[in-house]
């Protein structure tokens, strides 16, 4: 990267960290950017540790930033998302530019995967699509990130050992190598494989078993550790599911969920989490709270000065 | 909210006095987008400099007149643009022609367009050639205090004071007449914007008015059935005493303020509390306002206590020794464990100020022991405050009484489960190395600070690099040397690459404070060591951390070791440590 | 001389609902009227909708009249409004962190007092409150001065081409109700306002939407526990520092400011002890109040409950001074009304300008008036085709009766008067006395109807 792209990128970093959206040229031409790294990457796109893998994010911007208070800045520390970075909370806008962004300036530093919320679909329902209107006055920038999301990477393999992805696995599914001659470059279907790996959830029952969310499976813990045994892995690390502690082992720790929106939805009132690995692999859970600000009213019990 | 599709710059012209480029403002006063429109108003005196005065009074100024339905913060602009345009419309002479809009302005519904309207009448009053001041501006104030909505009267009551600074005898008159009538208007808004005046009003006032008419406007304020307005006559009450013999005061004013402090809304205690030391200073002698302190540090209310307990040091600076011990201290030993923590907190932050007060005997008899229970406060902010306060008592009788205390409270706020406790007992260790001196902090505070180097959080080790720089700058190279550098140095071979890092930033942070010789000596060798490290993220920061080194050492050392290092760096696998090398390599010229 | 010779109320005026009532085929639910409110002086009269539109209505007949204020006559005052302008006030929102919809309906409208001669309202819906501001904006076009050469500066000019009546949203307090907005209701110095829901009632800053101080909040730790909600709001009329809100638990607490910077506990509570005989399954849904307003001497409260309207004393808080039976009749059919969800109706009340009559609401379009000082008590209906009103003297046992028999025609007339099978799917849920005479508003379905009184 020339120093000139990089200067230019860093200060839109900088604007971004302060929660001020680029301009709409500039999400276009981010975007452009990104679409050529996205492409070249793989549906299992391989991640060296030591890395710090993070679960949804959901818009909520100020918990991002303590996401990174927690973890360490950019590039410093090594990241990987396990997608969901829009939706939800007030500010996804600002929160996957921010994300594109930093895998535009820092490409080696970062993966950012799929969820199944980076969907055009799921988008239009779930707040993304109406706050890009808001803050744009158009659907433009809508239509920027969401075509940039059918480039993302759909799984992650940490040093051949660590499993990546947003959902879960899928039936049709059964090697890494499967995965890797999907064509993913579309909009997320309604089912399928593409579809299982981003809406699955692992299940207390065995077996596969239809997934309340109407789209995915669940997975039973013999088939997480069948998954794991054929793929000679020792864990399926993904997000997509609220757990309180803000990470979950699950299935005889064959899989562990990791979620990293805090107080999701501004209510749930649960930790967010993420997961340190070091050289040597070893895994260290992070857990972290809101930040203490918001953009809205406060609401408070102590008189503000204005009443005295 | 400014939002991307306002994003676009303003297009700032080569000369922005050229005539096209006036000519573009001037269209734009009227644009659909309120950014541009407020770009243009701002540049006001740029477009009338150009026209000359005597098309702005004929044309600009009417046009101005014209367009006051605008939005809030446009209409602000205006106003306080038009603050500063006599020289724009002729001078002086002329200054009656920025009335009209200004006059418009100061009925508006937002509070804040009226005041800064109510500003630049008032400043454009004090510009006015005399003769012609009773006409407009006084015309003016009682045009404004005579209209049927509250908000033109509310402003008139701003312009009193002016109109009573400048105006002619018979003028005078009037002016006070309209300020007591104002005092009673219907609307609690004006009576308040009468309070708020009154200081200044008073202040030109001849002595036989401020007893006479003045005094009874206070007196009827005082007793004002709207608590909003009762506690604005507060300030008032030191305002006049400003202005009464001793007697006086005593007769009139004292009265007043002891009601404030028994008032029956919380609101009116609240104010008097707050501003308790303003008010002892104004009515000269304490003895009789003791008795309404303790009251306040009682109060039935939460927020009154707070704010008393906030300024009981400053208070009790005021009063006798004798009566801070029999009366007060008593008082602040009940609020230590008050039910409310931000009436703990409150005092917290100002007990160790009672140490020089009450002298070096009764602080180690009575006050560390209070000091002791407020450093085990289950709140952790009531703690903290106290630790950053802890200065006044070590002052007075050392702090040898509070150790055994004061190790603990620290101790359990720096290993306390949210980081944000911890980061916050951190920014106070410097403060607390420099009073207690590197001696105790020696025994006490090292290993401390350096288990922070490494925390798990992040932003902790952030801090406690900031930290260690702090002591280094307090303490010295040679302290650096001997207790922190090998503690920092030994964590370049940690296991998490994390951690690594935090002797590349530390080494960053400590390299303008520590000089050359220990640079090059020990510091230099680790991080060029350090460039071989096997996770590019350790290799990148090496080379962001040379960059801070280089401007440090002698050209011979940049070039025979560090260049070297970089270049090889430069060649490395990984594009950001290509990229960060590059950087750096061409600071070594 | 009348029988009842204070409660003469004509209807005046109907607004909205072309069709007429009852028709089948009128059913546009946007229409329907959910909020109605007059301004302090009765000039102005505001009605929103569940579409989320605010219609403003201004007095026609009193610009004409002017002058003739003075004389006091028998007759009915002669009521005109005419449409003023609408505009929408709130949107249907969807609310993507609840992944709940919020409907645009407006649940209240409060006049503030009118400032350099433009109205000011507040409006809300569920979760979002609205200060609007209307006035006569001038529209006016920007006149490029021909003729002036072209090296010379221009400066526009202005012309007005026309007048329009123009709402403005001036602030949006928002996000800070957990639960549903019940209430707004301004403070006398109209510097701040109330707003409460379900469990809390906030203190809010007319200049500031960016906090909001909580001032009664009754949620239990556990909301397993959680047995009692609050119903309305409101300011005291004169004392900024005073307020009552109403329960589920029929209780109307008063709160004052200050006393203390938080209001949990109250200052005063009015409850009536429950006569043990009458208790059954649903005492304490009936018993629930639905709506609580001051009397505008603030001498009074008057509230609504289930099956009555009470008139509280401000100096008695054990007893109200009269409670009025409005629904008795439903008693026996409180079975079937919390099977088809009636019993949970909302019917407002109100009190008239010198605090002599009371109002509410009733099903089948009724309701109910009651005067004060001589107990005489009508029915009406509101409807397009004014209908004979039936009167009930002073009922019987009361004190004051003068002569009144047992088989007093108009005790019969007004039995009568209550149908044998109410139509419930048609309530006069919503009632607005004017602050200074005796014009009423009752809203209906998609109807507004204005009555006057003498």
């Amino acid at each position: 990267m020339d120093s000139t792209a990089a200067k230019d990128l860093d200060r839109q970093i900088e604007q971004l960290m302060r929660c001020q959206p680029l301009s709409e040229l500039e999400v276009k031409a981010l975007c452009d950017k990104a679409r050529e790294i996205f492409i070249e990457e793989s549906n299992v796109q391989p991640v060296s540790c030591p890395v710090t893998v993070a679960g949804d994010v959901h818009g909520q911007f100020h918990d991002l930033m303590e996401l990174f208070k927690i973890g360490g800045n950019f590039p410093d520390t090594n990241y990987l998302f396990l997608g969901d970075y829009v939706d939800r909370g007030y500010y996804s806008v600002e929160t996957v530019t921010l994300m594109v962004a930093l895998k535009v300036r820092f490409s080696s530093r970062v993966t950012l995967l799929r969820g199944n919320h980076e969907s055009r679909q799921i988008t239009q329902v779930y707040g993304f699509y109406d706050e890009c209107v808001r803050k744009y006055g158009s659907a433009n920038v809508w239509k920027y990130f969401t075509d940039l999301f059918d480039y993302l990477p759909l799984t992650a393999l940490i040093e051949r050992q660590i499993f990546c992805l947003h959902g879960g696995l899928s039936p049709s599914i059964d090697t890494l190598d499967h995965i890797r001659t999907l064509d993913r470059f579309q909009e997320v279907p309604h089912e399928g494989p593409m579809c299982d790996l981003l809406w699955s959830d692992p299940d207390d029952r065995c077996g596969w078993g239809i997934s309340p969310r109407g789209a995915g499976y669940t997975f039973g813990q013999d088939i997480s550790a069948q998954f794991n045994h054929n793929n000679g892995l020792k864990l399926v690390a993904r997000a997509h599911q609220l757990v309180m502690e803000g990470y979950n082992w699950s299935h005889e720790q064959n899989v562990v969920t990791i979620f990293s929106a805090p107080n999701y939805c501004y209510r749930c009132g649960n930790q967010a989490a993420i997961m340190e690995l070091d050289e040597k692999m070893r895994s260290n859970f992070m857990q972290f709270d809101p930040a203490p600000r918001r953009g809205e009213p406060n609401v408070t019990r102590r008189t503000p000065d204005y009443f005295l | 909210m400014a939002t991307p599709m306002h994003a676009q710059v303003d297009v700032i012209m080569e000369d922005e006095n050229s005539a096209e480029a006036v000519q573009a403002l001037l269209d734009r006063l009227k644009n659909e987008d309120v950014q541009l429109r407020l770009t243009s108003v701002r540049r006001l005196g740029v477009i009338a400099k150009k026209l000359r005065p005597e098309r702005t009074r004929a044309e600009l100024i009417p046009f101005l007149s014209e367009s006051l339905d605008d939005e809030d913060e446009v209409l602000g602009a205006i106003a306080e643009q038009l603050g500063a345009f006599v020289e724009h419309v002729g001078g002086p002479e002329h200054a009656a022609c920025l009335i009209p809009p200004l006059e418009q302005l100061a009925a508006a519904e937002e509070m804040t367009v009226r005041d800064k309207a109510t500003a630049a009448l008032n400043g454009i009053g004090l510009a006015m050639p005399q003769n012609m001041f009773d006409e407009h501006f006084v015309g003016l104030a009682k045009r404004l205090g005579a209209r049927e909505w509250f908000t033109s009267r509310a402003s008139a009551a701003a312009l009193l004071p002016t109109a009573h600074q400048r105006g002619s005898d018979a003028s005078k008159r009037d002016v006070r007449a309209l300020f007591v009538a104002l005092s009673k208007d219907d609307t609690p808004t004006v009576r308040r914007a009468v309070a708020n005046a009154f200081p200044a009003f008073a202040g030109l006032m001849a002595p036989d008015v401020v007893r006479g008419e003045l005094l009874q406007t206070f007196l009827r304020m005082a007793q004002d059935e709207q608590d909003s307005v009762r506690l604005m006559i507060v300030d008032v009450a030191t305002a006049l005493a400003a202005m009464f013999s001793a007697a006086e005061i005593k007769q009139h004013v004292l009265p007043v303020v002891l009601s404030f402090t028994r008032d029956k809304s919380w609101r009116v205690r609240y104010q008097s509390a707050d501003h308790f030391v303003s008010l002892c200073k104004a009515m000269g002698s304490v003895d009789e306002l003791v008795g309404s302190f303790e009251g306040l540090l009682q109060d039935t209310e939460a927020e009154v206590r707070t704010a008393a307990a906030t300024h009981v040091s400053d208070v009790c600076e005021l009063l006798p020794k004798a009566v801070v011990s029999a009366r007060i201290v008593p008082r602040v030993r009940a609020l230590v464990a008050d039910q409310s923590q931000h009436v703990r907190a409150a005092l917290a932050s100002v007990i160790g100020g009672l140490a020089p007060i009450i002298g070096k005997e009764e602080t180690t008899t009575v006050l560390v022991e209070l000091i002791v229970k407020l450093l085990k406060d289950e709140v952790a902010e009531v703690r903290l405050n106290v630790i950053s306060k802890i200065k006044k008592v070590n002052e007075v009788a050392g702090i040898e009484g509070l150790v055994s205390s004061l190790l603990p409270a620290i101790f359990e706020l720096a290993k306390d489960r949210q980081w944000r406790i911890r980061l916050e007992i951190i920014q106070f260790i410097p403060l607390l190395a420099a009073e207690l001196g590197p001696a105790f902090f020696d025994d006490k505070l090292s290993g401390l600070c350096m288990s922070w180097l490494t925390d798990n959080v992040f932003a902790i080790r952030e801090a406690a690099i900031v930290n260690v720089r702090k002591m280094a700058e307090t303490f010295g190279i040679e302290w650096t040397q001997a207790n922190i550098i090998p503690s920092i140095l030994s964590l370049h071979s940690h296991p998490n690459y994390l951690h690594r890092m935090t002797t590349l930033f530390a080494i960053s942070a400590l390299s303008a404070v520590v000089g050359p010789r220990l640079i090059s000596d020990s510091l230099l060798p680790l991080v060029l060591r350090m460039a071989q490290d096997k996770v590019a993220n350790i290799r990148f920061n090496v080379a962001k951390t040379l960059q801070a080194l280089i401007p440090q050492l002698d050209a011979a050392t940049v070039q025979q070791r560090v260049k070297p290092c970089l270049q090889k760096l430069a060649e490395d696998p990984d594009r950001d440590v290509k990229f960060y090398a590059g950087q750096s390599l061409a600071l070594c010229v | 001389m009348s029988e009842s010779p204070a409660l003469d109320w004509r209807l005046s005026q109907v607004f909205g609902g072309d069709k007429p009532p009852g028709d089948p085929t009128d059913t546009n639910d946007a229409d329907i009227v959910s909020a109605v409110e007059f301004d302090e002086t009765g000039e102005f009269l505001a009605a929103g909708d569940r579409s989320g539109r605010v219609v403003l209505f201004e007095r026609e007949d009193s610009k004409t009249d002017k002058g003739k204020g003075a004389k006091k006559e028998a007759t009915a005052p002669r009521v005109e409004y005419r449409f003023y302008t609408e505009f929408q006030s709130h949107e249907s929102e969807f609310d993507y962190l609840k992944s709940l919809e919020i409907e645009e309906k407006i649940n209240k409208i409060r006049f503030l007092r009118r400032q350099n001669g433009a109205l000011f309202l507040l409006s809300t819906n569920d979760k979002t409150i609205k200060l609007w501001k209307v006035f006569q904006k001038k529209i006016r076009q920007v006149m490029v001065p021909t003729g002036a050469s072209s090296s010379e500066l221009r400066v526009p000019k202005l012309q007005t081409r026309e007048v329009v009546a123009t709402a403005i949203p001036r602030r949006v307090f928002a996000n800070a109700h957990a639960y549903h907005i019940n209430s707004i209701s301004a403070s006398s110095d109209q510097e701040t306002f109330i707003s409460a829901d379900d469990l809390r009632v906030n203190l809010w800053n007319l200049t500031n939407t960016s906090e909001s101080f909580n001032i009664v909040d009754i949620k239990p730790a556990n909301m397993e526990e959680l047995s009692e909600v609050i119903t309305s709001a409101e300011f005291h009329p004169q004392h900024c520092h005073e307020f009552v809100y109403s329960s589920s638990k029929g209780m109307i607490k008063m709160g004052d400011l200050r006393a203390a910077a938080l209001c949990d506990r109250h200052t005063k509570v009015f409850q009536e002890e429950e006569d043990p005989s009458t208790r059954s399954f649903f005492s304490e849904i009936i018993s629930s109040i639905s709506d609580v307003k001051y009397s505008h001497c603030g001498r009074y409260i008057v509230s609504r409950d289930y099956l009555t309207v009470k008139l509280w004393d401000v100096n008695m808080e054990k007893k109200p001074v009269k409670t009025v039976k409005i629904h008795e009749h439903l008693r026996a059919k409180l079975c079937d009304l919390y099977e088809n969800d009636s019993i949970f109706d909302k019917f407002e009340c109100a009190i008239n300008h010198d605090s002599t009559q009371l109002v509410t609401g009733s099903y089948t379009r009724q309701f109910h008036i009651y005067d004060v000082n001589t107990k005489a008590e009508i029915m009406m209906h509101a409807a397009k085709v004014q209908q004979r009103v039936t009167s009930r003297k002073p009922s019987k046992g009361s004190k004051t009766k003068k002569g009144g028999k047992e088989d007093d025609p108009a005790a019969v007339a007004a039995q009568q008067a209550v149908p044998e099978n109410p139509e419930f799917n048609r309530k006069a849920l919503h009632v607005a006395f004017h602050p200074r005479q005796n014009i009423l508003a009752v809203a209906a379905h998609n109807n507004l109807f204005l009555f006057a009184s003498p």
